[in-house]
């Protein structure tokens, strides 16, 4: 027996020591705080980091983790989740929202931010003197219109009823409307810094609420931001964020193999390279985002008043070829409007196939037996533009719809389609991520300034699904909306964009952000202990 | 001398007013709208009553004549105007880019200059023979390739295989970041300039008054960069100054390759944004940089040939 004591003894001691050992393997899956990250600023210049000068993609990466609003699009599934307000009531009625703000939410100034100033920030964005492009977000609050006419002072509908209590009046019930206090646009900004910095708030150090602060913008180079201690998540893990304005792809990829770059959007050409290397194939992360790449028709004008024509455009192509061999694979065909990424999608919905048997036959008895010219306005973009194009042509073709593209620049693209001086395009659209605002663009209100296509009953199942909280009543009208515009087809369903980020191994944390790629939430995102670059 | 001066000085104000004045028509004339742009396009469009607001805003909707007109005033004092993409003065905007811009035409000037001289003249000397043709054969490659493709070769073989150089940005004009775009960019013009510099050469070595000099028993190295060098660099110098004219206005592919934040990107961006403005003020600046450019040129003739007077 006690020969056995020693063994035992040892023996414990070994499983000691294996146990200790293995402590830092299982540790290297919990997030570690320092360390820079240099990662890719896929949309041009950021232009201004005012979240209300611009409402273009380009800044809101950027100012996504500078700025906070009340409430946020959840990283992943772009559901609404608190943000300063912790948490909130929408009255039966649904009009009255009333927002209970966290008391350990400071600005970057080191200020606690307080109702009053989420008050002054809302009338900043509807102020005409502010000249946003982007106001019309708070269409809606009661009291809006008599402010920006300058009947009143204040907006009625926006009350601080205390410190940390905030209430929204809506003229109408609006579901969609608390979308809108996610975005960037409605981020918190403390009244002292923008009133002392006046226009050049947004190029000078700009003072937000979010877990990074403003460190340097250099035009069409870098903007460079730190984490900022007292964010009231916790302070995030990364020490430093430095998105690089690189315009080429293939230098991107350059910079991303040199050690350079830490992680990048990829487009096609790239991922057309990499989806089956052996590591970097795993170094993604992938999502269908909300941007529906489609060819539009406007139809009112021939051949597209006629339904049959526009059906048998989407019969004609092979769509699951054209994404293989354009596309290099990345992309999800487009069964409807509506990303697979929602919640709203209809999993059982199914588009069009390729069936040009049965497209003929509807050009046939669409009176387009003959074949008929269409010209098509398109960009020079590689995956929505003039190579998408010139790829169905002869699928088109095939079935007497022969297209004469006309290449421009997005510029000249939009004047012709919002004076509706075309017959078709091409383009990739997205969207606000509430579903009946997503499908909005074919209700009669926005169809008419784009390709005019309009339907009663779609235009009362839309308007009902704004108007409903109940999640799946929102999911049957959405359905029901879906199977409307799939049957009148007013574009050619072509596909939901599969956004790919690659990154090193040693990043970690990186969000497949359905809205948008880009917009990834920073303050997720950590990195491995790495020698100095 | 100073009195030429003077009138060319002078002389940059029709060119500038021609300049603005073609800028703002084609910019009004083309279709796509500032106001459109500012927001995401890909999202839907701006509510009609809030684009009027906005062009009110920012003087759309004053007749073109008088926005011409204000725009000329202010930019007598110096206001370039406000650029509605960056919602910040243009003159800011354009300044900001100058020190890269400068910076990469410099340097890509004095590596074509260099290296094409030298080229042009090595060639020169031995005509016909094996530096000649080896010369002549890297200048063509030079002219014809594209700096895109130089550019990417260069970036994977210095800063991907190698890891010796940045392969883009800026840097904050740290001088290794230079070297790659400048080289890039300098190797096409060299070519140029070494073909101008061979023929030139050539011309030269056939005259009188080196004949004159060889007869003297002057040896072959003063001969070819005393007597020779300075004459054949009149047109050489000509073909510089229009090159450094052109780079000064931006190399867009290459800071497009480079991630270079110059004045030729910035001009391409604002005008695919239609931001008139800036874009005004690119032109402005450019137009003013050729003009002076030409007349340093000018200048500099009087001093490579005395047989130059300008009164």
């Amino acid at each position: 027996m006690k020969r056995f004591i020693p063994v035992v003894m040892i023996c414990l001691v070994l499983v000691v020591l294996v146990g200790f050992s293995l402590i830092p393997a299982v540790a290297s899956g919990t997030p570690q705080y320092g360390g820079t990250i240099i990662i890719d600023q896929p949309y041009g210049d950021v232009e201004n980091l005012d979240p209300i000068v611009r409402g273009r993609m380009g800044a809101k990466r950027v100012t996504m983790n500078i700025f906070d609003g009340l409430v946020a699009f959840d990283p992943k599934t772009a559901a609404i989740v608190p943000a300063i307000a912790s948490n909130w009531e929408i009255t039966q009625d649904g009009t009255l929202y009333t927002f209970y703000l966290r008391d350990d939410a400071y600005f970057h100034n080191g200020r606690p931010i307080i109702a009053e100033d989420f008050v002054y920030s809302f009338e900043r964005l509807a102020d005409p003197e502010s000249a946003s492009p982007v106001s019309h977000k708070l269409d809606g609050v009661v009291g809006k219109d008599d402010f920006v006419a300058g009947r009143a002072d204040h907006i009625s509908g926006l009350q601080a009823i205390d410190d940390h209590t905030l209430q929204i009046q809506l003229e109408a019930i609006d579901a969609t409307f608390i979308n809108y206090l996610a975005w960037q646009a409605l981020s918190v900004v403390p009244r002292e810094t923008v009133e002392e910095l006046g226009r050049d708030f947004g190029h000078t150090p700009v003072v937000g609420s979010g877990p990074f602060r403003f460190v340097d913008y250099r035009p069409d180079d870098v903007v460079i931001l730190e984490a900022f201690d007292d964010y009231y998540k916790g302070r995030p893990y990364l020490d430093r964020i430095i998105f690089r304005l690189i315009p080429e792809a293939a230098t991107k990829e350059a910079e991303f193999l040199a050690g350079n770059l830490d992680a990048f959007i990829v487009p096609a050409a790239i991922y057309r390279r990499f989806k089956d290397h052996p590591q970097y194939s795993q170094q993604m992360v992938k999502v269908a985002e909300f941007f529906t790449r489609h060819i539009g028709f406007h139809t009112e004008k021939e051949p597209f008043n006629d339904v049959r024509v526009r059906q048998a455009f989407n019969y004609a192509i092979d769509t699951e070829a054209i994404i293989e061999v354009i596309l290099g694979g990345k992309g999800v065909p487009a069964v409807g409007f509506l990303p697979s990424s929602s919640y709203a999608f209809n999993p059982d919905m199914v588009g069009y196939s390729y069936n040009p048997e049965r497209a003929k036959e509807l050009m046939i008895e669409a009176g387009y037996g003959d074949g008929i010219d269409v010209p098509i306005m398109s960009s020079e973009h590689p995956e929505w533009g003039l190579p998408v194009v010139e790829a169905v042509m002869p699928y088109l073709s095939a079935v007497g719809i022969h297209l004469k593209p006309e290449v421009m620049d997005t510029g000249v693209l939009f004047d012709r389609l919002y004076a509706g001086d075309f017959i078709s395009y091409i383009y990739s659209t997205g969207g606000d991520p509430h579903p009946a605002d997503y499908l909005w663009r074919f209700h009669s209100d926005l169809s008419r300034t784009t390709n005019r296509y309009s339907d009663p009953e779609l235009d009362r199942i839309l308007a009902q699904a704004r108007r409903t909280h109940d999640e799946d009543e929102l999911i049957d009208l959405i359905a029901q909306a879906e199977r409307i515009i799939l049957r009148d087809a007013p574009v050619y369903f072509f596909h939901y964009n599969e956004a790919v980020m690659m990154y090193h191994d040693y990043v970690h944390g990186l969000q497949s952000a359905p809205i948008d790629l880009a917009l990834q939430d920073m303050s997720l995102v950590w990195l491995d202990p790495q020698p100095e670059r | 001398m100073y009195s030429y001066i003077i009138r060319r000085v002078l002389q940059c104000i029709p060119v500038l007013i021609g300049v603005t004045l073609l800028a703002f028509s084609m910019m009004n004339i083309i279709p796509g709208s500032a106001i459109t742009m500012m927001a995401d396009p890909r999202a839907s469009n701006i509510p009609e009553e809030l684009q009027q607001r906005l062009l009110e805003h920012y003087g759309y909707l004053d007749p073109l004549p008088i926005r011409y007109l204000k725009f000329l005033g202010n930019a007598a004092l110096g206001d370039l105007g406000f650029s509605l993409r960056f919602n910040q003065p243009v003159t800011r905007i354009v300044i900001s880019r100058l020190p890269p811009s400068l910076l990469l035409a410099f340097s890509a000037s004095l590596v074509a200059t260099v290296a094409g001289v030298f080229f042009g003249i090595i060639a020169a000397i031995h005509r016909g023979k094996i530096p000649d043709t080896i010369s002549m054969i890297a200048a063509l490659i030079g002219a014809s390739a594209p700096v895109f493709w130089l550019g990417l070769l260069l970036m994977l073989v210095f800063s991907v295989r190698f890891n010796l150089l940045p392969a883009s940005g800026w840097g904050d004009g740290n001088i290794r970041y230079l070297i790659l775009p400048a080289a890039t960019l300098g190797f096409a013009f060299s070519a140029v300039i070494a073909r101008v510099t061979r023929s030139s050469m050539l011309e030269v070595l056939g005259m009188d008054y080196i004949r004159t000099a060889r007869a003297k028993g002057v040896g072959e190295k003063t001969v070819i960069y005393h007597h020779a060098l300075k004459n054949t660099m009149i047109p050489v110098i000509t073909v510089v100054g229009g090159q450094m004219g052109r780079l000064l206005s931006g190399a867009v592919l290459t800071e497009t390759v480079f991630a270079w934040p110059g004045l030729g990107r910035l001009l391409i961006n604002s005008i695919q944004m239609r931001d008139l403005p800036t874009v005004q003020g690119c032109l402005v600046f450019i137009a003013a940089a050729f003009v002076f450019v030409n007349l340093i040129i000018d200048i500099f003739y009087i001093f490579l040939d005395p047989r130059i007077q300008y009164s």
